[in-house]
């Protein structure tokens, strides 16, 4: 009698690893559709960094009048000329000036003082409160240095010190580019394996390959593995591109770097669980792109993307706050901001495993090889 | 061109020329209200080609799929090998080769890639050269599957059924859309993969490829099997029934004429 033990029936994990290595050589090999796959994330990181990145500069108007010697213009024109300076000098006729102050967009002009030499007018519009404010402060913060030289004081008795506690962070960058990482990724995902296991179905190549040795769940996992490893190396391309680019804060630089890495595999790893299920339960290609949206769209709005949550009511919070994104947006924006590291970020690992153990515990059970 | 299997060719010392390795016993499926295969009973037997026919939506290909173990039966029994489809079948995955009607293959890999991806999904080693040579297809190991002729991809497609050596190959609708040649070419691959001792079940439109390729073949309609038997025999049965065809029928045929004109070699590549 033939030996009812299936002859050496191949191990799921070699399999596993198999069939992850062959499908990464397979969407490394489409090299249009790889590159289009990292153009959309990029323009979005581009177009937020963009946004956040020069912190917004004081413009004063300076009144044709004023002498270039005026001491006041010159402690100005200093500033002014400072890379990244915190005010902008517009020049041009009164009337420019004017019309400028109306629309607001210069905060106020900078006259000579009628009488003195040293002493400067601030003309603002009634118009515009908070350009008034703006550069009103700057200003004082200006005359306030220049008296103290004149007064020969070169220790001030009274002062502020600079010390920035972790905590949200200041610049928008640092928000804005975690958040976009994110959401590029869960889009990606989702809609990736969606789609390719939609056309692996209908071209029966799915009955084929599970008519083989390979199991399911052995394949599901494969499918995700492959397709986070892929997703990995795009995150790493755009955090780059937002250091780079607009000096996006690493506190442990290249510690913090693979800490995102880690926790985007993480993240990325159960919006795959999520496409794979989502495209079980689609019944045919149509339905598909409606169910990745629903599952997508929501996150993207609730889980602090393009927003913190803060403003929202308390219940919302609490949804929004514990979604798959949202474990991802908050652990990469600590870790990159805050400098904490996995272990103590263990909340949003555990909470993304959770998010993955269910996707793939139901996609193994609702599996299809057909459409 | 000599196909040969290494390994195991179904030496069972056992078993004689005409066990049976597939039987099949009051199957049937249904789907909701339809009832594809409706309590069919048939066996093949080792080392045979064997011809599931039938018109379109007859229950070939869902019988097809309930001995290959991707579809659950709705009653009835059917054993591989001696191994049951229900209970046992991992160890029938194992000793089968499967081709679907017009299956695809893992987009961008080559052709070798594609033939080690099968190879882990087996647990087998593999030498994929080796096998495309074996198939006339040497020269396209870099090509992805897609970009091949229908022949080819035939041709291809038949020589994944063999990389786990099984015992038994399903091979559904091989020929259709294959020019002429492709197809006389596709029948003395399959005639070689029997000669190595696999056994071959096979579903087709063409009565001549029936008439020239099977040993025994069962007709099926509306999911029953209607007749069963050698070519012949069903041939000779209905003789005997009285008929007559109405024409005379020439000693060629148009595809005598064509084939003379064009030649039997292929011209895919």
């Amino acid at each position: 009698m033939r030996s009812k033990e299936a002859a050496g029936a191949p191990s799921q994990l070699a399999i596993c690893a198999g069939v992850a290595r062959y499908a990464m050589r397979a969407t490394f090999r489409n090299k249009a559709g790889y590159f289009f796959s990292f153009l959309f994330p990029l323009l979005f990181v581009i177009v937020f960094g963009m946004l956040g990145h020069p912190r917004p500069a004081v413009r004063l108007g300076v009144a044709p009048e004023m002498d270039l010697s005026h001491p006041v213009y010159r402690a100005l024109k200093a500033a002014a000329d400072q890379p990244n300076g915190p005010v902008l000098l517009v020049e041009g006729t009164p009337s420019q000036l004017q019309d400028q102050l109306e629309r607001a967009r210069i905060a106020a002009i900078v006259a000579p003082a009628g009488g003195s030499p040293t002493r400067v007018t601030l003309v603002s519009s009634g118009k515009n409160p908070e350009g008034r404010a703006a550069a009103e402060s700057f200003l004082k913060g200006i005359l306030g240095e220049m008296n103290l030289q004149a007064a020969g004081v070169t220790d001030p008795r009274f002062g502020v010190e600079d010390r920035i506690l972790p905590g949200r962070p200041t610049r928008f960058i640092d928000f804005a580019l975690p958040g976009q990482i994110g959401f590029s990724m869960l889009s990606l995902a989702t809609f990736g394996i969606g789609y390719s296991l939609g056309t692996l179905r209908k071209t029966l190549v799915l009955k084929r390959m599970l008519a083989t040795a390979t199991r399911p769940l052995t394949f599901v996992v494969a499918m995700g593995i492959s397709r986070a490893l892929q997703a990995v190396v795009q995150t790493a391309v755009l955090i780059l591109v937002g250091v780079v680019l607009f000096q996006f804060t690493l506190i442990h630089g290249w510690l913090t770097f693979a800490e995102m890495l880690v926790l985007s595999f993480l993240g990325i790893l159960s919006f795959i669980g999520y496409g794979i299920l989502l495209s079980n339960l689609a019944t045919d290609e149509h339905v598909l792109p409606v169910v990745l949206n629903l599952f997508t769209l929501p996150q993207v709005l609730l889980a602090g993307v393009f927003f913190p949550l803060d403003g929202m009511p308390v219940w919302v919070q609490a949804i929004g706050n514990n979604l798959p994104l949202a474990y991802l947006n908050t652990s990469l924006r600590k870790a990159a901001g805050e400098g904490l590291g996995l272990v103590e970020l263990w909340p949003y690992v555990l909470g993304m495993f959770a998010w993955a153990a269910v996707a793939y515990f139901l996609a193994a059970r609702t599996f299809k090889t057909e459409p | 061109m000599a196909i040969l299997i290494s390994g195991e060719t179904g030496g069972d010392p056992a078993a004689g020329p005409s066990q049976n390795i597939i039987e099949v016993r009051d199957l049937v499926k249904k789907y909701g209200a339809v009832t594809a295969v409706d309590g069919i009973s048939f066996s093949v037997r080792e080392g045979e080609i064997f011809g599931l026919l039938g018109p379109n939506g007859a229950g070939k290909t869902t019988t097809l799929e309930i001995i290959e173990t991707l579809k659950p039966p709705t009653s009835g029994s059917v054993t591989v090998d001696g191994f049951d489809i229900r209970r046992e079948a991992h160890a029938i995955k194992q000793r089968i080769g499967i081709q679907l009607q017009a299956a695809g293959f893992y987009p961008y890999l080559t052709l070798v890639e594609l033939l080690e991806l099968f190879g882990v999904m087996y647990g087998v080693a593999v030498a994929p050269l080796e096998i495309l040579r074996r198939f006339d297809l040497e020269e396209k190991a870099g090509a992805q599957f897609n970009h091949m002729s229908g022949g080819q991809k035939q041709r291809f497609s038949l020589a994944t059924t063999l990389i786990n050596r099984p015992r038994v190959i399903f091979l559904d609708e091989p020929t259709t859309g294959l020019d002429p040649q492709a197809r006389i070419n596709l029948w003395s691959v399959i005639r070689e993969i029997r000669v190595q001792g696999v056994t071959v079940v096979l579903t087709t439109h063409y009565m001549d490829e029936a008439e020239q390729l099977c040993d025994r073949l069962a007709i099926m309609d509306h999911g029953h099997i209607i007749t069963e038997g050698t070519p012949g025999r069903l041939i000779e049965e209905l003789l005997q029934r009285g008929f007559r065809r109405e024409a005379e029928v020439r000693p060629a045929s148009l595809e005598d004429v064509f084939l003379d004109l064009t030649g039997r070699h292929l011209r895919e590549e």
